[in-house]
């Protein structure tokens, strides 16, 4: 901090340049309560229609073993297809689905109710008396009217006194345009004794009217009150009938004690979270209400006094009671009177958020995406889902992002140091991972911790990205709006990072947290799948598509998401449009009055390096590309197969080098430029980046045009025809990979320049210490020349990207991967005994049972019916007395092949073999009185002796698997 | 209230007494007439609920408030507190029990107006107990000694000179209101 304390005085900066955020929090903070509310409301009508927890008895059915990890019993559902489903249909009573809506509600009323009555309790009559009671004279009101006017509130509150109050203070509440200030009667007993203090109080009440503090206040307010006094008990006593229940279950019971304590872990630190969150909202609000009233004419010497007589002074001395102070401060709703005091001065704290509050804002913002993606998670919510899910991915990144613009703004209008996103991204990213792992979604039953943690960072590092972007896009609009606010600068960046964030985010909840559980997929399966449809006409094709297996799980889900390429364009082309803006003199509206006045510094100049010196790395990047794509179709003009076979591994991997073509031209650009650009390297390596990559696949899309006319370079094309329309494909499948996920790759790669070019130099950038581009002033000739290229660049990628969103005949594109192809196998782990014996027990219960009974009765009817003399001779007989029972007993096995397969897989196999040889009997049997062959008839009757026989065997087996666990269960 | 009607030791009639609240309010206005405005606001509520209110120390964090905690040193509460307990010793009832409490509550319940509490001429050994307990208290609750003396002294005094310090129209209408026990 001593650097601080050397730095020069800085000319204090309006706190109101831009918005506070707070409003974005407290809407974090609603949403929190929201999807708290509806996932403990979901749970416990689950329960309460489920008392019996058949849908559990449907997963270990389903193969799925408690003991094992998240992925394992994830997995072990999907294995088992559509019976799993079946199951949780015939078996599981639901509740209607408006009942948890119904709750949701009716808590919602309830909220509304105590919001209602809050302001009612406040100022009953019992406490506190209207001001003319006491003021009979008219002594109070004139003054009290006067401070209102200096506030400019058109609606003036009501004012009460609360006599018997003896602090000096005053309080403010109310509901919905119905407001009260409270004054205690210590204050008002001082008026006179102390004019000054009594005008700041009275004035920071008002300031907090003005500033609408009281809504969201008491809203926040009376959704808590509701949620511990309602949701909470309901939902402690529903895990304590868990923790009854699962004290009764040996093999369930672990899984559930250690469940139950990870909801109960998450529940604690949610709450505390929540606190911290609304305690640090409301101290920014307090600060924002001392500098109005501060502004509005009240005396400092108000605040001086309090600090030096107020019961949260400066901090004892020593280490702990520093560290104690100040952790108790985070859970207070006022800031400590020296904080206040200092504010007053120079409100830094309003520009630079602590680290906490970006920590806390991610971890709810993570704990909300879970508990939405869990009540959502039917197959009709979808829709629903991925538009909350974006709506909230805009929270996430607005909260650091406002607070990344509000300090580079202060930075600049002050001569300071720059932020870099680096410290928002980081607690921000951080917070994310946390709330991750303390919801239940992806660590399993049997352990605390996820299978591979360190798949968390993947957020960090979204997060850390999106707010370097932020700083940098920040510090090149502040430095270039000319506006009277800075706002419509501040949305637009906003806007750029949700859409950025909202396409992660969605990605992460939907696919991207899986791979903290594990891989999920078989390689070998997509290998195979791929091998089936695309037969090998190249040297080591197998190696090759094992490659592809391994990375198309990764790929395929955030690659082929049309909402990428719109995301990545925001990304490069929005600070591109930098340059198409005439370099402006002067200092603009908006610094002039945040500046209050002071002197403002210079914000113009030329800040952006010349467009064509970043055009010349992307030529550079692009000559590559084409010069890469030349060579690539020279050397695969040589493993040219015939014609009717180019079209299998042969154009996979064409494709395939064209694309790593296209990235390495466009990460050399971006390196090129993250390394030499001085200022905003991160926009501008991201600039030349997404040029180089538009210039190089257009580059490839002509040299396919041209294919079939190129001599040594053909590939693909059999003829010499030059096409346009036949590279439009190809485009298609490249585009949204070379001008999306490729960016993404840029800007991380970039990044990495920064950070490596930082560290080399080991020099701090500041605005003072780095000149500005020095360059000649730019001709008017040249702005055009630079509108012109922008332009076109700009409208080639948003009319590519929109024709690339339009729906698409996938008709054609059918491969042969199934779902139970993509699932591993090889990881299968096996179930204890007890777990296999719950397992067993399961399946019988929930339809195994009733399929055996169903077997033997069949098996045994036809036994019977053969005892008959007639059996073999008459027909008639065979056809009604038997034929039915052929029937039943093909059906059967049809069902049985429909239902989960026995868990132990020695059984299955018995089983599965049981039922195919009943099935092979009944179409013969059929067969054999259809068309009156004897032999065939008579061999199926064999069939179904030797089937008779080996019955009991299969269901004992069974029976005794599921019995080993009827006293555990 | 009974014990006040059942004069115990040598006491007066109810009829002689001073309301406790008439002798606040001549005090406060002499010594310090910034606080009338406090008892006026007290005033509408029964001597019970006043010391209640008084005599809590229930700090409430208010989210909106203006966070100071601070306490004005004030004697409104000092007088208050200290001549209704003394009016309570002399009549014997100086501990309130459940029953009161919860009849106490019932009344405001059923907004039936309270007994004003009054002090009947005390010796000179109860007008010294009062001074006493006045000067402790002030100095408790953080009065300057020079206040809490000249508090002590004008207390006193007012319950010396009770007949013409008495409050003619607040302490006749409600003292009307006193039920018959």
């Amino acid at each position: 901090m001593s650097g601080t304390l050397a730095a020069p005085p800085r000319p204090p900066v309006d706190e109101r340049v831009l918005g506070a955020g707070t409003g974005l929090r407290f809407a974090l903070l609603l949403v929190l309560f929201l999807t708290s509310s509806a996932t403990i409301v979901t749970q416990i009508v689950q329960a309460l229609a489920d008392p019996r927890n058949i849908r559990v008895g449907c997963a270990l059915a389903a193969g799925a073993d408690p003991e094992s990890d998240y992925l394992g019993i994830g997995l072990a559902a999907v294995r088992a297809g559509d019976a799993y489903p079946a199951c949780l249909r015939r078996y599981v009573p639901t509740a209607a689905a408006w009942v948890p809506l119904a709750v949701l509600a009716a808590l919602l009323i309830a909220a509304a109710t105590v919001y209602w009555l809050l302001p009612r309790w406040k100022g009953r009559r019992g406490r506190v008396v209207p001001l003319q009671a006491v003021d009979p004279e008219g002594e109070l009101r004139p003054l009290l009217d006067e401070l209102v006017r200096v506030a400019g509130l058109s609606r003036p509150p009501r004012f009460v006194v609360a006599p018997a109050a003896a602090t000096a203070g005053a309080v403010v509440f109310g509901r919905l345009r119905r407001y009260s200030v409270c004054l205690h009667g210590g204050l008002v007993a001082r008026r006179r004794r102390d004019p000054e203090g009594f005008r700041a109080v009275v004035l920071h009440e008002l300031a907090h009217l003005r500033n609408h503090d009281i809504d969201v206040t008491y809203a926040t307010v009376a959704l808590w009150r509701v949620f511990l006094v309602a949701v909470l008990p309901a939902y402690l006593f529903q895990i304590a009938q868990d923790l009854k229940d699962s004290a009764a279950s040996a093999i369930l019971g672990p899984a559930e004690r250690l469940g139950t304590g990870h909801e109960l872990l998450l529940s604690g630190v949610m709450i505390a979270f929540v606190y911290l969150a609304r305690a640090d909202i409301l101290r920014t609000r307090e600060t924002y209400a001392d500098l109005d009233a501060l502004a509005w004419g009240a005396d400092a010497r108000g605040w001086h006094h309090a600090a030096a007589h107020g019961t949260g002074k400066a901090a004892a001395p020593g280490r702990i009671r520093r560290a104690l102070a100040s952790f108790t401060a985070l859970w207070r709703t006022h800031p400590a009177w020296d904080r206040r005091v200092a504010a007053l001065t120079d409100p830094r704290e309003l520009f630079a958020p602590h680290a906490l509050t970006l920590f806390v804002a991610g971890a709810t913002a993570t704990i909300a995406g879970d508990q939405l993606t869990d009540v959502l998670n039917g197959p009709r919510a979808g829709g629903a889902l991925r538009v909350l899910t974006a709506l909230l991915a805009g929270l996430i990144a607005a909260i650091p992002g406002v607070s990344v613009w509000r300090a580079v703004a202060r930075a600049v209008l002050t001569g300071g140091r720059i932020p870099t996103g680096l410290r928002a991204g980081w607690w921000t990213g951080l917070g994310l991972a946390v709330g991750e792992l303390l919801t239940s979604s992806t660590s399993g039953s049997t352990r605390w911790l996820p299978n591979h943690p360190e798949t968390l960072t993947v957020l960090t590092l979204i997060s850390v990205g999106i707010m370097c972007w932020t700083a940098q896009f920040a510090e090149l609009s502040v430095r270039s709006w000319r506006g009277r606010t800075l706002r419509p600068a501040m949305l637009l960046g906003l806007a750029a990072i949700w859409v950025v964030f909202a396409l992660w985010y969605a990605w992460w909840q939907a696919d991207g947290h899986t791979f903290t559980t594990g891989w999920a997929y078989s390689e070998t399966g997509i290998r195979d799948a791929l091998l089936h449809d695309l037969p090998g006409t190249v040297p080591a094709d197998r190696d090759v598509l094992a490659g592809f297996a391994a990375a198309l799980p990764l790929l395929l889900p955030i690659g082929v998401d049309p909402f990428i390429g719109w995301a990545a364009a925001v990304l490069w082309l929005l600070p591109l449009l930098a340059w198409t803006r005439r370099p402006a003199t002067g200092v603009p509206d908006w610094a002039r009055r945040a500046l209050r006045g002071a002197p403002a510094p210079e914000l113009s100049g030329p800040l952006l390096p010349p467009l064509r010196r970043v055009l010349l790395a992307a030529a550079a990047g692009t000559a590559l590309c084409w010069a890469g794509t030349i060579a690539l179709m020279a050397v695969m003009h040589t493993w040219q197969p015939p014609p009717e076979r180019r079209y299998g591994t042969y154009m996979l991997i064409h494709l395939t080098l064209v694309l790593l073509v296209v990235v390495c031209g466009t990460l050399t650009a971006a390196t090129l430029t993250g390394l030499t650009a001085r200022r905003f390297p991160l926009l501008v390596a991201l600039v030349a980046a997404g040029t180089t990559a538009l210039l190089g696949l257009a580059g490839a899309a002509v040299l396919g045009t041209a294919d079939g006319c190129l001599g040594p370079l053909n590939t693909l094309a059999t003829s010499c025809h030059v096409l346009p329309a036949k590279v439009w494909p190809t485009v298609q499948l490249l585009f949204p990979l070379a001008l999306g996920l490729n960016i993404f790759v840029a800007a991380a790669v970039a990044l990495l320049c920064t950070a490596a070019r930082g560290a080399l130099r080991s020099r701090r950038r500041t605005a003072a210490a780095s000149p500005p581009d020095t360059g000649p002033a730019p001709r008017r000739e040249r702005l055009v020349l630079r509108r012109v290229t922008a332009g076109a660049v700009c409208l080639t990628v948003l009319a590519l990207t929109a024709a690339m969103s339009l729906p698409r005949d996938r008709g054609t594109g059918h491969i042969s991967l199934t779902k139970q192809q993509l699932i591993p196998t090889a990881a299968l782990p096996t179930p204890s005994p007890q777990v296999l014996a719950a397992q067993t027990d399961a399946w019988l219960r929930l339809g195994g049972a009733g399929l055996m009974a169903r077997f033997t009765t069949e098996v045994l009817a036809v036994l019977t019916a053969l005892q008959d003399k007639a059996a073999l001779t008459d027909r008639g007989f065979a056809a009604t007395r038997i034929r039915p029972h052929c029937v039943a007993l093909e059906h059967l096995a049809t069902e049985t092949a429909a239902y989960f397969p026995v868990p132990d897989p020695r059984t299955q196999t018995r089983w599965a073999a049981l039922h195919e040889r009943g099935k092979q009997a009944g179409a013969d049997c059929r067969r054999g009185i259809e068309e009156g062959k004897l032999t065939v008839f008579a061999a199926a009757m064999r069939s179904y002796v030797d089937i008779g026989a080996s019955t009991p065997g299969v269901l004992d087996s069974i029976n005794a698997e599921a019995g080993r666990g009827r006293s555990g269960h | 209230m009974d014990a006040l009607a059942k004069p115990a030791d040598g006491q007066p009639e109810p009829g002689t007494g001073v309301a406790v609240r008439d002798i606040v309010r001549s005090v406060v206005a002499e010594l310090a007439p910034d606080e009338l405005v406090l008892v006026e606001g007290l005033w509408r509520y029964d001597d019970d609920s006043v010391v209640a209110r008084l005599a809590g120390r229930r700090r409430s964090r208010e989210p909106l408030g203006f966070g100071l905690q601070e306490v004005t040193a004030l004697i409104t509460p000092v007088a208050w507190l200290v001549l209704d307990e003394a009016a309570r010793k002399v009549v014997g009832t100086a501990v309130t029990s459940a029953t009161d409490r919860t009849r106490g509550w019932l009344r405001r319940v059923t907004r039936r107006p309270a007994a004003v509490r009054t002090l009947p001429p005390l010796s000179e050994e109860q007008l010294a107990a009062v001074r006493a307990r006045v000067l402790e208290l002030g100095t408790e609750s953080g009065l300057a000694p020079e206040t809490a003396t000249a508090l002590a002294e004008r207390v006193v005094a007012r319950l010396v000179l009770r007949p013409q310090g008495r409050l003619p129209n607040d302490a006749g209408s409600d003292g009307s209101a006193e039920p018959e026990a």
